[in-house]
């Protein structure tokens, strides 16, 4: 590494690492819930512990990760001047994790005066990332299509958190929009309008990068991202207003929701297809993930052609289980094994002017300790999956799960493990 | 882009060829091959993405540079000293 040439202003490691620490740490208690409530949580999507797990997946799993993703990504890719928000971090990830862990506690225990604390919490926090970051994305002269992605993602969580306050704080007015109809178009926007198209955002930059494929195609960078806002942004129109009339108009609007997420991936299937370079952890779980995304959009199609489907026990948490556990956290997964050893890597030189001899990047975390964690992974959402038509599954289910998330927080924090012991070891050798 | 022009008609004298490598590698070679350019010269990057974290480092580090996509898909980026 160059011994003479200044690196860029990155946030310190521990900004990002808190949040993606943070993680596996609070989607482990998704593992206590199924094996505590066994098959009486994928009964009904309604069921108090299946609202606590799908909370525990959607704000504690992938919330931290994304707003411990955005700390690094938005000053190092976008240039983005967010030291405000840097300076903010550990207080936001406290806040968040406290929040997370309330709107659980809300659910399990079915307390309103609760719930509507945990939605305060949270709303706080999330108002405070999406302000600093919007201010900052506004001052910074980028306009790339990653960018826009990611700001259109802040804004679809924005919406979400929105929605899910109404929810939980103000039932007579969602009583009057109905309870059903608000609920999927909070989940819509949460699992369409802010973690894929964050995901979207991200996968333009870092796929090529990491993964070593070629581009997307240029419709993909331009209107993918702006095509599911704007179709959500009609549908959430459809629900509220006198649009709902319109005899089949919000299943159009969710296929076409389904298509978009389909189109993205298939085409990322291809990019990794047309790759040159042997598959590896990060590949096969971005892999996995985008198999799930296919599936959901087929399932979604297919519920349009044949409406019996949507009525089938399981069809709706099938859905959930595809998009947050075989998607989101798969790729999330994925993309945490090829950034966290880079930070540690990149910090250490920067840390290392005197050239040390210092870990590869590719022993920061063992790739067999990965391959596993990925593979108890994949176990844990296929066992899910067939606990919808063999409810004793779930207890496999969980217990894979379980190991899945412990081996993931234990690989992340050797890697934080391994930061510290060399920075110390470079700093008692200085003079 | 830079604002300065370096098309003068001459060739880099140095390149690196980070067609297909992952990060941290391009980063680390053309720091590396930046330590030993010579002032007048110009270093010659191929890069399968386009490099933008790399341009605030050079930016910092008062360099210029000029980067184009090619018709074949990858980026060529041209770097030399400030004056």
């Amino acid at each position: 590494m160059s011994r003479v040439l200044a690196y860029d202003q990155a946030p310190a490691i521990s900004v990002p690492l808190r949040f993606l620490l943070a993680a596996p740490v609070l989607a482990l208690p998704a593992a206590v819930l199924l094996l505590y409530y066994g098959p009486e949580l994928l009964a009904t999507r309604w069921s108090a512990a299946a609202l606590a797990a799908t909370h525990l997946i959607t704000l504690g799993f992938i919330g931290h990760s994304v707003v411990g993703a955005l700390m690094q990504f938005l000053p190092v890719a976008a240039g983005a001047d967010i030291r405000q928000l840097h300076r903010a971090a550990p207080w936001l990830q406290v806040l968040l994790t406290a929040g997370t862990l309330l709107l659980v506690a809300a659910f399990l225990l079915q307390s309103a005066p609760l719930l509507k604390m945990a939605a305060a919490l949270v709303a706080l926090v999330v108002a405070a990332v999406v302000i600093l970051t919007g201010i900052a994305l506004a001052r910074c002269t980028a306009n790339d299509a990653t960018t826009r992605a990611v700001t259109l993602g802040l804004a679809g969580l924005a919406v979400t958190i929105t929605l899910g306050c109404v929810l939980a704080t103000l039932p007579n007015w969602a009583a009057a929009w109905g309870i059903a109809s608000l609920t999927d178009l909070h989940a819509a926007w949460g699992l369409a309008g802010w973690v894929t198209i964050t995901v979207i955002g991200v996968a333009l930059a870092v796929v090529p990068m990491f993964q070593i494929t070629p581009r997307y195609p240029p419709a993909v960078e331009r209107w993918l991202a702006p095509l599911i806002v704007a179709t959500l942004t009609v549908l959430t129109l459809a629900v509220t207003t006198e649009l709902n009339r319109l005899p089949g108009l919000r299943e159009l609007l969710y296929a076409l929701i389904a298509a978009a997420l389909a189109g993205f991936g298939v085409v990322t299937l291809n990019l990794h297809h047309a790759s040159r370079r042997r598959a590896d952890v990060s590949v096969w779980l971005w892999r996995g993930g985008m198999a799930s995304l296919v599936a959901v959009a087929l399932l979604a199609v297919g519920a349009l052609a044949a409406p019996g489907l949507a009525q089938l026990p399981g069809f709706d948490l099938l859905i959930g289980i595809l998009m947050l556990a075989g998607f989101g956290m798969s790729v999330i997964n994925g993309m945490m094994y090829k950034i966290v050893p880079f930070l540690v890597w990149l910090h250490l030189q920067q840390a290392n002017p005197e050239r040390h001899p210092l870990p590869h990047m590719g022993q920061i975390i063992p790739q067999r300790a990965m391959r596993w964690q990925a593979a108890a992974h994949g176990v844990a959402v296929a066992l899910l999956i067939a606990a919808l038509a063999w409810p004793l599954a779930i207890y496999g289910a969980g217990l894979a799960w379980a190991v899945s998330q412990l081996m993931l927080a234990v690989n992340l924090t050797r890697a934080a493990w391994r930061y510290a012991r060399f920075k110390q070891g470079i700093t008692t050798r200085l003079p | 882009m830079s604002a300065d022009d370096p098309s003068d008609g001459r060739t880099a004298a140095f390149v690196v060829d980070a067609r297909g490598l992952e990060p941290p590698e391009p980063m680390v070679r053309v720091m590396n091959a930046l330590d030993e350019l010579p002032r007048g010269e110009r270093l010659l990057m191929l890069i399968h993405i386009e490099p933008r974290p790399l341009f605030r480092v050079l930016e910092r580090n008062q360099f210029a540079y000029h980067c184009e996509l090619k018709p074949e898909g990858y980026f060529e980026v041209t770097i030399w000293h400030r004056k």
